[in-house]
């Protein structure tokens, strides 16, 4: 066989930024020697080039931003005078910004669109949310949110990421041409 | 746009096999290339993907995607070519080079890199 399996194309597919996904699979078909080969390949290239995505996708100074809104919208579940406010807060918030680091990795200039953006502030603050429910499954009730916070917070949260989204929109992606330029 | 600052080893690798590569550098090529320049040291086409996406970023090159050919599966390449800030950021780096290699030849004698 003188190409990949297509059930094998389309898993590594699956997993590449929609941005470089047509030029990585093809270059690794036309490098493709046999099985072992394409999938050592395919497994060394799809983490940099996610990686390499979220680091330009991302500012730094409005991630900061977002972590501070998110952890804000959440306040009101720590109590101040408890030693386990940092982690009780921490959680949420981490799990929420890891989920917008990984969307920021598949975000192209099709994906940007105010929609695309608001759906994934929803999934990561739904994430947050599932770290409270996760933590309540392991019986850490020292480490969950008050009563209604997690709802509640998610929600602020989702409002608050959005409206710095508005003010700081993101750049569109450089590489986005697809003709030739003169 | 991040600002273009002065070039690593490896940019500067890439930049040299798009320079060398003129109208025929993709993915493949320039990995290719690029091994070519770096030896004895592995390039892995990763790092090729990372290193032309910073550069890019910088606006030292610029991308296109050609259309989609059959030894690729029907897939489209993208295509690089140095832009001019690309070009004179070589240049400086080729000209420290060269007063590096200048400078070595001096000291150890212009033979020396052939011996290893």
């Amino acid at each position: 066989m003188t190409h990949p399996p297509e059930i094998v194309e389309d898993a590594v597919g699956w997993f590449l930024p929609p941005a470089c996904r047509e030029e990585v699979l093809g270059d690794l078909y036309e490098r493709y020697a046999n099985a072992a080969q394409y999938a050592a390949s395919a497994l060394m290239v799809a983490p940099r080039v996610i990686l390499s995505h979220i680091r330009r996708n991302t500012d730094a100074r409005v991630f900061l931003l977002t972590g501070c809104a998110i952890c804000y919208s959440f306040a009101a579940g720590a109590p101040q005078d408890d030693p386990w406010t940092l982690p009780r807060l921490a959680i949420p918030t981490i799990a929420a910004l890891l989920v917008l680091l990984f969307r920021n990795g598949y975000a192209d200039s099709e994906g940007r669109r105010l929609r695309a953006i608001t759906f994934d502030i929803a999934v990561a603050m739904g994430a947050a949310g599932l770290t409270q429910l996760v933590l309540l499954a392991a019986l850490r009730f020292d480490l969950m949110l008050l009563e209604w916070c997690p709802s509640q917070g998610s929600a602020a949260g989702w409002l608050f990421v959005i409206l710095l989204r508005a003010i700081f929109p993101p750049e569109m992606r450089l590489s986005a041409a697809t003709r030739r330029p003169d | 746009m991040a600002k273009a600052d002065s070039l690593g080893v490896f940019e500067q690798v890439i930049l040299t096999a798009l320079l060398a590569l003129r109208d025929n550098a993709y993915g493949v090529t320039i990995r290719e290339r690029a091994q070519q320049l770096a030896h004895p040291k592995a390039v892995s086409i990763g790092a090729v993907y990372v290193t032309l996406d910073r550069l890019e970023e910088k606006g030292l090159v610029s991308s296109w995607l050609s259309d989609p050919t059959p030894e690729r599966g029907g897939r489209a390449k993208r295509c690089y070519r140095l832009e001019p800030a690309g070009r004179r950021a070589l240049q400086e780096a080729a000209v420290t080079a060269k007063r590096i290699w200048d400078s070595t030849a001096d000291a150890w004698g212009s033979n020396w890199a052939r011996a290893k």
